[in-house]
């Protein structure tokens, strides 16, 4: 079994690392890895079209604002794409120290029925 | 399932060789597993071989004791055998339980392998003089009585011939006595 502790340092690692999604907007653009940044300023361009198209009644808005929220569910498939192999292993290690967790509490078990037994002798 | 593996294995005529062999099988597996946990783990409670050999030294005695119940005429009592199948449960596999899965499968062992074990343990013929000296080292006697006690008694309506002698016979050297004796089996008497 690996170690607990590196495991445990492993996930700390990896989740960081999917929190971690503050790549500049350029950047985001050029890779069409877009994360934070770039889906805050699309959320922020949808409100204010919601917000002109209440106003104004100009109905070519609506077709920008389609676009947008298509934009928006492709980035969240790129990003769940892009995190797949991190949440992956993020869930191996959790069936690990699930595993490490239960032989833990087993062994307990054994060590206290072990004890009851050499506290009567 | 595990009644079935039960009744299946026992209805076997396994060798004291087979069963000899199975259990020092298991045994190394287990100091294997030790061996393993004492290299790698950082938060796992601290267990030693002799702690382990324990347990295995408990479960031999007290199947190997219930087994005497079942061997009555090479017959197969399906009641007795779901009542130790009950005790299985209950002494190493359950919430309790002294050798759970877990540190079964840490083993590279199985349910299935401890099982078939045990069934093996249950054919092994043991001396009562044996049992008694395990038993008095570690006032074990109305424990193990109890447990003779609820197999004879739940299986059936009637204690046989068989039962009652082999229950007069353990009881006597256990040394327990008359009063216990009988406040025990009441316990179990319907």
């Amino acid at each position: 079994m690996a170690s607990i502790r590196e495991l445990r340092t492993e996930k700390r690692i990896l989740l960081e690392n999917l929190l971690d999604k503050k790549t500049p907007i350029i950047a985001a653009i050029v890779f069409g890895s877009h994360y934070v940044y770039l889906k805050n300023w699309l959320l922020q361009i949808l409100m204010w079209g919601l917000f002109i198209l209440s106003i104004s009644k100009n109905e070519i808005l609506l077709f920008s604002i389609g676009w947008i929220i298509y934009d928006l569910t492709r980035m969240d498939k790129l990003t769940e794409k892009a995190n797949e192999p991190a949440t992956k292993r993020i869930k191996e290690i959790d069936n690990l120290l699930d595993k490490h967790r239960q032989l833990q509490d087993s062994l307990n078990h054994t060590l206290n029925f072990v004890n009851r037994i050499k506290k009567v002798s | 399932m595990a009644l079935l593996t039960l009744i299946s294995l026992a209805s076997e005529i396994a060798s004291d060789e087979k069963a000899v062999e199975s259990i020092t099988k298991f045994a190394n597996k287990g100091a294997t597993f030790l061996k393993n946990l004492m290299r790698s783990e950082d938060d796992l409670p601290e267990i030693s071989t002799e702690d382990i050999a324990l347990v295995f030294e408990y479960n031999e005695n007290l199947f190997c004791l219930l087994g005497l119940l079942i061997q009555e005429e090479n017959k197969i009592n399906n009641k007795k055998v779901l009542i130790i199948e009950e005790i299985i449960e209950e002494v190493c596999l359950g919430e309790t339980g002294n050798l759970q899965e877990p540190v079964l499968i840490s083993f590279d062992s199985s349910k299935q392998g401890l099982l078939e074990m045990i069934s093996r343990l249950l054919k092994t013929p043991i001396s009562i003089k044996n049992v008694t000296r395990f038993a008095t080292k570690y006032s074990l006697e109305y424990e193990f009585y109890d447990y003779l006690c609820r197999v004879a008694f739940k299986s059936s309506e009637k204690l046989s011939e068989y039962d009652r002698e082999l229950l007069d016979s353990i009881s006597e050297s256990f040394e327990i006595n008359r009063f216990d004796k009988k406040e025990i089996e009441r316990k179990y008497k319907s």
